[in-house]
């Protein structure tokens, strides 16, 4: 059984924040999906590419990030692209071996997708039925 | 020195520049990856699963005032009430967690704390609000109740309240027994019948 959540992240006006760890950018009208896949795999997607910008001064260099699978304790694949100045290098989509071992690197990230990846499952004794949409 | 020699070396020197360029944009990329603290989004993505675990009457309908529209726009309007959700929602799977680690062979008919219970991960024997439950143990379900954040409950007063929540129940999903909060577990699968939604 697949359980899934589809969020409505952004409205007409997207999303924007800065500070001193970066800048984050989400399109208007996001989509957020989460899902677990075989084995209990975490994914989560988004319909348009979210675009982070570390901070710190002469930092032009930023990445997409559409996808990224989570399985035990580690991302085995994270979807995305470098770009300079917002314009990426290749598709926003395709697997990025970079951005999985950066993500890997982050005990935050990690942690929060392995919490993710509980909740669900632990949801998916919950709910009787093969997709849920929410919110 | 030859004119192609000097050409040859400033191109060099061009390269070697941009080169050092790239890897010092890369580097700040990820450092910058490396670095990024998902506090927020932790809060925000657990609370988008409200819908599925919360029941109506604790906002699991997304009906309250500023819980409809985008996710990341209710952020923004009013964060105290994401991070609300965000403890409702921890409640009801450090609840299901708890329910999941432990052998209730031995509790039959206990009112238990779960402050007591070793097998589970200290940080994952309290509720949202890091108060411990209360624990019923009956022979078909478990009832966890959660003071809500009203401090640290007093399980002796609270057999009655777990009978009622699972003569009641319908699902494992939290819901609210007065100000305190309830979630129903079945000990044959991990949860209760479930209604269709």
């Amino acid at each position: 059984m697949i359980t899934g959540v589809g969020v409505v992240l952004t409205g007409a006006s997207g999303y924007q924040s800065g500070g001193s760890g970066g800048y984050t950018s989400i399109a208007p009208n996001t989509i957020l999906g989460v899902s677990l896949g075989a084995g209990g795999a975490l994914n989560i997607g988004l319909n348009n590419p979210l675009y982070f910008k570390p901070g710190g001064a002469g930092a032009f260099t930023g990445a997409y990030i559409s996808s990224a699978t989570f399985n035990n304790g580690s991302f085995s694949q994270v979807s995305g692209a470098v770009a300079f100045e917002g314009i990426p290098f290749g598709s926003r989509y395709t697997p990025s071996s970079y951005l999985a071992n950066q993500f890997n690197q982050n005990s935050s990230l990690t942690n929060v997708a392995q919490l993710l990846q509980s909740t669900a499952q632990l949801a998916q004794s919950l709910v009787g039925c093969s997709v849920v949409v929410g919110h | 020195m030859k004119k192609t020699t000097r050409v040859v070396l400033w191109i060099v020197i061009g390269l070697l520049i941009i080169a050092g360029f790239i890897w010092w944009q890369m580097w700040q990329l990820g450092r910058g990856l490396r670095t990024i603290h998902a506090d927020n989004a932790q809060e925000v993505l657990l609370s988008a699963m409200s819908a599925e675990v919360l029941a109506p009457d604790v906002g699991g309908d997304g009906q309250q005032p500023n819980t409809s529209g985008p996710l990341l726009d209710q952020y923004r309007k009013d964060p105290n009430l994401t991070h609300q959700r965000y403890l409702l929602v921890m409640t009801w799977v450090h609840a299901s967690q708890i329910h999941k680690t432990t052998d209730w062979s031995a509790s039959n008919g206990k009112m238990l704390g779960s402050d007591t219970l070793t097998n589970v991960p200290s940080e994952s024997r309290v509720d949202g609000w890091h108060n411990p439950f209360c624990i019923s143990v009956g022979q078909k379900q478990v009832v966890f109740i959660s003071s809500g954040g009203n401090g640290v409950p007093d399980c002796s007063v609270l057999q009655q309240t777990a009978g009622e929540a699972a003569a009641a129940s319908h699902d494992a999903r939290l819901t609210r027994a007065g100000k305190l909060l309830v979630t129903v577990q079945s000990r044959s699968g991990g949860t209760t019948a479930l209604e269709a939604h």
